[in-house]
């Protein structure tokens, strides 16, 4: 029992990273504009198909065109952000809420419609490839994701710190109304950083094509445990997102072993509850937040 | 409340909309296709079930994704009870309710204190977390493969040959969600949810006890949602995790509160009126190449309504005949 | 009949309160003064459990209400309205002060009749039927009060009711505060216009950075010279 310890904990830490790629962008989005876009699974499930049909009909592979992917994504971000979520942003949490679930079904069901329900994989020999360190397995893919994680916390570290941009951003997400007396164009702030969340969704999905199949419901399997680490790292923090991530990670791998594997999903859920119990604000997020709608 | 006075406070759409649905179902007895019976039946059930989640998202503004929970709740208490103590689904009905409503209680306290996207998701994991337990509870749900109802037609038993008897048992059920619904917007408890609804610390300092009428919102809620769970496993005749649990269940009936309108007693019933035979027309024609295009259409909707009638569709119906008499009128005016 | 005793109550390393102590009699009329940020309304929210305090005792009709409810306090007989007012927007004037009057009648038709009683007290009776939203700011705060009063508090706490008000408005709402005197209601009132709150106070208490500074009778808080300096650079509002 105890010599797979080392395996799980590694493959935690791999699996937390993924969920760091989808993490930081809806806690982000979430930090400048208040909203939770329930379709950011769904995004992440799009760019998914779209860098598997760049594969299928261009033949690029998806290290390569996630650039592509990551800027369709972000025209997507900058469309969507146009047609419907600049409406919810201070309206009643019924419209917020159910916008973006609309959205969220209206693009599970797109691709229904569109790929069929069949799973899609892209398999590259080279990404394939399983890296063993002592007893541990490590998939190629996997520590790709990792590093790009580490890149992209330091790219939005470096952004954000020094950027007029970025500091733009991180104004308008402390106070609004300030930054706009300030002469910060909030309404841009807020397109821009949706678009940047929607982007981010484009390089994780890249990424994992190569790790998962894809499936129109495949969104779902990564937005729950996605939105327990949002919570858990604290409503818009970035870092604590990057924490939680593993921290969920780690939860999962182990509850599936130690526990079982079909009753993982149910330990997130009971730890989701046992969190907004005790410290909804989680661990990095500021007291409160938690009941902020606008 | 006088019978007199709840009777002068329904509105002409109300009267418009059970009218209809009465002449639907008293025309059942002269209707033998199963095809329309079912579609009726499958309408009146959401109507209901719609109308009870809207006693606590719309009336409490608590806006619950995890009412499958409830759902699926009644459908299995009552069915369990049936298979091992043979008690008679109309009684056992009961009992999976009084359990929702205790779920419900026990979902509010923890779940209350978190506000707007915070609160859905929270009913959300409930929901799921339900789902999973009755998956993996294979001692008392059968697992994933669900419990099957005996048939044994009957009145003790609720369950028939024909459709027919289904239709009355499922109006009564609407009508009964309906009251529920106009007591919400008549009653004390009523008022002090809208109070609630609009400024929740205001209410307060004013003595509403928010938390109680939150709860009481939500149990009520709960309840009447359980009953429809019983109804559909008696219908269906056979239970699942995946048909009573899921979000789908869960999604639905705020779906069609919304569409309709949130927070009316009317809304839920125009939103099932409207939305189930459109989406049953489009699976109809589309379904089999292409699967999910009702659901798509589900969210496109869902998305305008959201975005450009929040009301939802009984606001423009309700406005409608004071639009059309001022146009009539000023154009009977001399130029 | 309201009684504070060494009340502090601390945000962070701040003292908002700072250790008071003041009381208020039954029927009088308390004006509470102080420049922006002196912990007015803090005190109030303290008075009606929207904050805890981190020491010292308050006490209503002889019973300690530190750890009391927003709405079990309501039961007991305080009332308060907002500085910045809060109406239940989408719905009308009658609902709101109903949702006020279901706090002492459990039956609608007589909350109704309670709620219509206090909506002629304040002369909102012509806007009877009209969304809230539809008010001007002089309507809402009325509106505020006719709420607060028609869950029949005994102790009325007033915050700033006169803010924004014009010269018409405030000389009306001074006749309507003297009404609700009238009616057997205890009143604490914030207020930062001189002229209304001397006018209709029989005792002010004055706070600065937390700490009561002066108490007394509004003659006397006219000429004392802390009080005057505290608010030196701001202009007497005489109105």
């Amino acid at each position: 029992m105890i010599e797979f310890v080392p395996q799980l904990i590694i493959s935690g830490i791999l699996l937390g990273g993924i969920y760091a790629l989808i993490a930081m962008s809806l806690t982000l989005v979430f930090g400048v504009l208040r909203v939770i876009n329930f379709a950011h699974g769904d995004f992440v499930m799009m760019s998914m198909y779209l860098s598997y049909a760049l594969y299928v009909f261009l033949g690029w592979e998806p290290y390569y065109s996630v650039v592509v992917v990551a800027a369709i994504m972000f025209l997507f971000g900058v469309i969507s952000e146009r047609l419907i979520i600049k409406r919810t942003i201070s309206a009643p949490h019924v419209v917020q809420v159910f916008a973006t679930f609309g959205l969220a079904i209206l693009l599970q069901n797109a691709a229904l419609l569109i790929w069929k329900g069949n799973m899609r994989s892209v398999s590259l020999p080279y990404a394939d490839t399983v890296l063993k360190i002592g007893k541990v397995s490590v998939p190629f893919t996997s520590v790709v994701v990792v590093g790009v994680v580490f890149l992209i916390t330091a790219a939005l570290f470096v952004f954000l710190k020094y950027t007029y941009p970025g500091k733009a951003i991180r104004s308008t997400a402390q106070n609004r109304t300030v930054a706009m007396l300030m002469g910060v164009n909030v309404n841009r702030v807020y397109r821009f950083t949706f678009a940047i969340g929607a982007m981010l969704t484009g390089v994780a999905g890249s990424l994992l094509v190569l790790i998962y199949p894809v499936f129109p419901l495949v969104g779902l399997n990564f937005i729950l445990p996605v939105f327990v680490i949002v919570v858990l790292g604290g409503l818009g923090s970035v870092p604590g997102a990057l924490i939680a991530s593993f921290i969920i990670g780690l939860a999962e791998t182990l509850s599936g072993y130690f526990i079982s594997p079909s009753m993982k999903q149910a330990v997130i859920f009971v730890l989701f509850i046992v969190i907004l119990v005790i410290k909804p604000s989680g661990l990095l997020g500021k007291k409160g937040e938690e009941g902020i709608g606008t | 409340m006088g019978i007199k006075q709840v009777a002068f406070k329904i509105k002409w759409v109300h009267s418009v909309l059970l009218l209809a649905t009465a002449t639907l179902v008293l025309g059942t007895p002269f209707i033998d296709n199963p095809y329309y019976l079912d579609t009726l039946i499958t309408i009146l059930l959401w109507a209901g079930l719609a109308g009870a989640w809207n006693i606590s998202g719309g009336y409490a503004g608590q806006l619950s994704l995890g009412h499958g929970a409830f759902f699926g709740i009644g459908a299995y208490t009552s069915t369990v009870l049936l298979l091992t103590s043979d008690l008679s689904p109309f009684v056992g009905m009961f009992a999976g309710a009084s359990l929702a409503m205790l779920v419900a209680i026990g979902i509010g306290a923890v779940c209350f204190r978190l506000k707007g996207p915070f609160f859905v998701l929270a009913t959300l994991a409930f929901g799921e977390v339900a789902h999973i337990a009755a998956i993996n509870w294979r001692s008392i749900t059968g697992g994933a493969n669900g419990l099957q109802i005996p048939y044994d037609a009957g009145w003790l038993n609720f369950t028939f040959l024909s459709e027919k008897p289904y239709v009355y048992i499922a109006f009564l059920y609407l009508i009964i969600v309906y009251a529920s619904n106009k007591y919400m917007e008549h009653s004390r408890l009523g008022y002090q949810l809208a109070g609630i609804r609009e400024d929740e610390e205001a209410a307060r300092s004013l003595g509403v006890n928010s938390w109680r009428a939150k709860l009481l919102a939500l149990g009520i809620s709960a309840f009447l949602t359980a009953l429809g769970g019983t109804f559909y496993a008696q219908y269906i005749q056979i239970i699942d995790p995946d048909s009573t649990f899921s979000w789908t269940v869960s999604i639905q009936p705020a779906l069609l509160t919304i569409v309709g309108g949130l927070g009316t007693a009317a809304g839920p019933i125009l939103g099932s009126i409207i939305m189930i035979p459109m989406s049953q027309v489009i699976r109809v024609q589309l379904g089999g190449t292409y699967s999910g295009a009702h659901l798509a259409v589900y969210g496109v909707i869902l998305i305008a309504i959201v975005l450009f009638l929040p009301r939802g569709l009984y606001d423009v119906v309700r406005k409608a005949p004071s639009e059309v008499w001022g146009k009539t009128v000023l154009r009977s005016k001399p130029e | 009949m309201l009684e504070l005793q060494n009340v502090i109550k601390k945000f962070g390393g701040l003292f908002a309160v700072n250790d008071v102590t003041l009381s208020v009699r039954r029927g009088e009329i308390v004006g509470l003064m102080g420049p922006n940020g002196a912990g007015k309304t803090t005190l109030f929210n303290l008075l009606t459990g929207f904050f805890p305090l981190n020491s010292g005792t308050i006490n209503f009709k002889k019973q300690d209400i530190r750890f009391m409810s927003p709405e079990k306090l309501c039961e007991k007989g305080i009332c308060r309205t907002f500085q910045i007012v809060r109406p239940f927007g989408s719905i009308t004037v009658l609902d709101n002060v109903l949702i006020g009057a279901l706090n002492r009648s459990k039956q609608v038709d007589e909350a109704r009749e309670i709620a219509n009683e206090n909506i002629k007290l304040v002369g909102l009776a012509p806007f009877t039927y009209k969304e809230a939203n539809s008010l001007t700011l002089g309507y809402r705060k009325r509106l505020e009060i006719a709420r607060a009063l028609a869950t029949r508090p005994e102790l009325l706490l007033l915050d700033e009711v006169m803010a924004g008000l014009n010269l018409t408005e405030i000389n009306e709402m001074i006749d309507l505060v003297a009404r609700i005197r009238e009616s057997g209601v205890t009143l604490f009132v914030i207020e930062h216009i001189m002229e209304a709150i001397m006018s209709i106070c029989d005792r002010i208490i004055v706070l600065n950075y937390g700490s009561k500074l002066a108490e007394g009778k509004p003659a006397d808080i006219a000429k004392n010279s802390e009080v005057i300096q505290a608010y030196l650079g701001e202009e007497y509002e005489l109105a």
